[in-house]
């Protein structure tokens, strides 16, 4: 049950405004996908995703509470961190498969990391090997190119497994999945240092 | 004349938008739809960023800098520190003394005042013309600054308006400014990108716009590059004055001159102008865009004004930038119409959404930063981490925040230290503590520190100062640096007597594993060696705790030594001097 700070009313279905008083509620107690109005997958309808946003941004947004009472100025701070922070991880797939796990109480990436399994060891050295061969920008960029290719594979099946119960499966694809966001961060920079010589 | 109004049928108050900048300062509003630029008693738009003291009065602008000794960017110092680098080159170059008493100080001929205070007489200054023109009080505004302000630099901005009773609705960055003028009046669509250069400082915005919302993609700037940097490459090649440089630059706006040729000015600001190029590059490169994406370029700044300066952009972007606004006035008219909007004159269709321009992280072992929230990421926001106890019974643990992007403490600004004490003894990692960030819409931060097994609570947050004396918050901004002073000292002794825990627990494991290698009675010397040195944890000197450690190094000396000896002596034992000396058995 959610309770309105302003008219100390009750409502049960998740709201961002009180629908009796209409005052913005900060503790918004929905998911994020509900906050959006979004189908919970990883594979996130990323125009509908930005079209919800702004919507409720536009509504929400600090901004507009600027001459309002303090508490109202709060709760608005409130609710749009909420928001971006909802937007943020919609944006990713990986961090929507972290998101959609922990809602079944399974943490995919914990902070002190487990074994990195043989497979994706094996996979890191010869990525890792490949990347390093690599002499020119045109090289790079088809490289690019191949493991964007992977990558939306894997989301993909990532999303199936989530769809289809298989946990396990889906907290090793995630890891994969971290692991080549890493990756491209080192393609960034070995982009940046071919451009620059 | 009687004025009746009844509470909350005010007369409609006017917001007004102010270009604090670090040359020159602006104030400008926006009535009936018209935006206006006030003018100043001597008929100019630009107020000069300048101060003086003339028979003890501080007069600000342009009766300043007729002085022949203003005292002039201030803005370069606010929000920072005596230590910090650049209020040392700024004292080189100011005939006035900054002092670090409490706040920031400088010595305006006799007449001691905080960098805070200096911009609010500027405030004060603009605030009065605009209230002269109107002919009514000017109590809410929206200010602009740098879009690579860190937090403090905001915070003493915003403080400083509040100084003068001016109710600050947002602050907003520059360049968002210039791009919400040109925006709105052109209901621009696509990727923008605001190149900034003024008098000095330097930045670049990376803007989305659609559908009337303006999203700042990514933010990068310099607070120590601008048109001043110009005039001293000048003034240094030909050793005349900065007044005469500059001169020589506008000059050179309308092609060769006596001095210098069109050529060599170009040749001679390639460096400049090739810091700026590859900032560009850097910040399209956070966006994931490139050159080809981005749909226009708005030129802010009088520094933009230079033809070398345009050339470099339209070279880099193969398109002409946007030059129609005044760039002198774009970001103030940006201001005054984020004013008008926010003070109900909304449009309700127009938002602006910011990101935070650095990241922030914290302090983690090994003096290591980890960010906990990445640079631009959209405002407002908050961000939870939680932490645990490491050794057993730990009741207190030490919260250090930091800005920036590098990976050392050293390399970040530090933004606040505080302990969360009152932990309850727990077994190691068995408590939970959660740290909460959160960045409001002005970009400032809040964080607080709460275990949750108990509730134990810590706090650190720049409270609004709406119903303040002046003089209470004077006081208060007073206490907050000297505390932040205290903060430094302690941290220092408490950096102290780690170092010599470490050596005492390093000492004892190694008289505990090998005492056996000394005379009964040098044990003794050595056992009592370390409980001085236990001792010596107490001091509340960091001098003398640091002169513990050293006399319980030097007190070692001989047993290090004799350990190390039996080591080697082990390591050979069965081998021939050769395979040693070889290094095979290492």
């Amino acid at each position: 049950m959610n309770h309105c700070w302003n008219c100390k009313g009750s409502f049960e279905k998740a709201s961002v405004f009180c629908p009796t008083c209409g005052a913005i509620c900060g503790a918004y107690s929905g998911d994020y996908f509900e906050l959006f109005g979004l189908e919970a997958d990883v594979n996130v309808d990323v125009m509908a995703l930005e079209t919800a946003y702004l919507d409720l941004q536009k509504k929400t947004h600090p901004d507009h509470f600027a001459l309002k009472s303090l508490t109202e100025q709060m709760q608005a701070i409130e609710f749009t961190a909420l928001l971006n922070l909802a937007y943020e991880t919609l944006q990713s797939p990986l961090k929507t498969a972290v998101y959609l796990l922990k809602q079944q109480g399974i943490d995919a990436l914990p902070e002190r990391g487990g074994d990195t399994p043989p497979q994706l060891m094996m996979k890191s050295f010869e990525m890792h090997e490949c990347l390093d061969d690599i002499e020119s920008l045109e090289a790079l960029r088809a490289y690019k190119k191949q493991i964007e290719a992977e990558e939306k594979e894997l989301i993909e099946a990532l999303a199936a497994d989530i769809r289809n119960a298989s946990f396990a499966q889906a907290v090793e694809k995630t890891v994969e999945l971290k692991f080549m966001a890493t990756f491209f961060k080192e393609l960034r920079i070995k982009q940046k240092k071919l451009k620059h010589a | 004349m009687l004025d009746i109004l009844e509470p909350g049928q005010h007369k409609k108050r006017l917001a007004v938008g102010i270009d604090l900048g670090t040359t020159n300062s602006l104030i400008s509003y926006v009535k009936d739809g018209v935006h206006k630029v006030v003018t100043a008693e001597n008929g100019k738009r630009l107020v000069p960023s300048a101060l003086a003291l003339v028979e003890g009065q501080v007069v600000v602008g342009a009766k300043a800098v007729e002085t022949g000794k203003a005292l002039r960017s201030v803005k370069r110092l606010i929000g920072k520190t005596l230590q910090d680098e650049d209020v040392q080159k700024f004292q080189q170059d100011c005939p006035y003394t900054i002092s670090n008493e409490d706040l920031l100080k400088i010595d305006l001929d006799g007449e001691n005042i905080s960098v805070i205070e200096a911009s609010a007489y500027i405030l004060k200054e603009l605030k009065t013309l605009a209230e002269a023109d109107l002919n009514q009080p000017v109590l809410e505004a929206v200010i602009t600054v740098p879009a690579y302000f860190n937090d403090a630099q905001r915070q003493a901005t915003k403080d400083a308006a509040e100084l003068v009773g001016l109710n600050v609705l947002r602050l907003i960055n520059e360049p968002t400014a210039a791009a919400l003028a040109y925006g709105l009046d052109k209901k621009a669509q696509g990727t923008y990108v605001i190149y900034d250069l003024g008098g000095g400082t330097f930045d670049i915005s990376v803007l989305k716009l659609t559908e009337g919302v303006f999203k700042v993609v990514a933010t990068l700037g310099d607070t120590e590059l601008g048109g001043d940097d110009f005039d001293r490459i000048i003034s240094k090649k030909l050793g005349c004055s900065i007044t005469v440089a500059k001169q020589i630059k506008e000059r050179l706006s309308s092609g060769d001159t006596e001095e210098l040729t069109e050529a060599e000015w170009q040749m001679l600001a390639e460096p400049l102008l090739g810091k700026t190029i590859s900032m560009l590059q850097e910040v399209l490169e956070d966006a994931e865009l490139d050159v080809e994406d981005v749909d226009g370029i708005v030129m802010v700044g009088g520094s933009t004004r230079m033809p070398i300066v345009r050339n470099a952009i339209e070279r880099y972007f193969g398109q002409k930038p946007l030059t129609d606004i005044n760039p002198d006035e774009v970001v103030a008219q940006g201001a005054a119409l984020q004013a008008q909007a926010l003070s109900g004159g909304s449009r309700e269709d127009m938002l602006l959404l910011d990101v935070t321009p650095l990241s922030l992280g914290l302090e983690t072992m090994g003096g290591l930063v980890e960010k906990v929230i990445e640079r631009n990421t959209p405002i407002p926001i908050s961000r939870a981490q939680e932490f645990t106890t490491f050794k057993d019974g730990q009741t207190a643990m030490t919260i250090h925040v930091l800005q920036g992007e590098r990976e050392t403490v050293e390399e970040c600004r530090s933004l606040a230290k505080f302990t969360l004490k009152g932990i309850p003894p727990m077994v190691a990692g068995e408590a939970r503590i959660m740290v909460v960030y959160s960045v409001d819409a002005d970009g400032i931060l809040k964080v607080k520190a709460l275990e949750k097994t108990t509730g134990t609570e810590a706090e650190i947050e720049v409270k609004p100062s709406y119903g303040l004396s002046p003089e209470k918050m004077v006081d208060m901004l007073k206490a907050s640096v000297l505390h932040a002073k205290d903060d430094v000292e302690e941290r220092m002794l408490r950096e102290a007597r780690l170092e010599l825990s470490r050596a005492i627990e390093a000492a004892k494991s190694a008289f505990s594993a090998d005492k056996e290698l000394l005379e009964i009675e040098k044990q003794k010397v050595l056992a009592s060696a370390i409980e001085t040195a236990e001792q010596g944890l107490k001091h509340t000197d960091k001098d003398m705790v640091d002169a513990c450690l050293s006399q319980l190094e030097k007190d070692f000396e001989e047993f290090a030594e004799a350990r190390v000896n039996a080591a080697l002596k082990k390591t050979m034992v069965g081998k021939n001097i050769d395979e040693v000396q070889n290094g095979e058995s290492v």
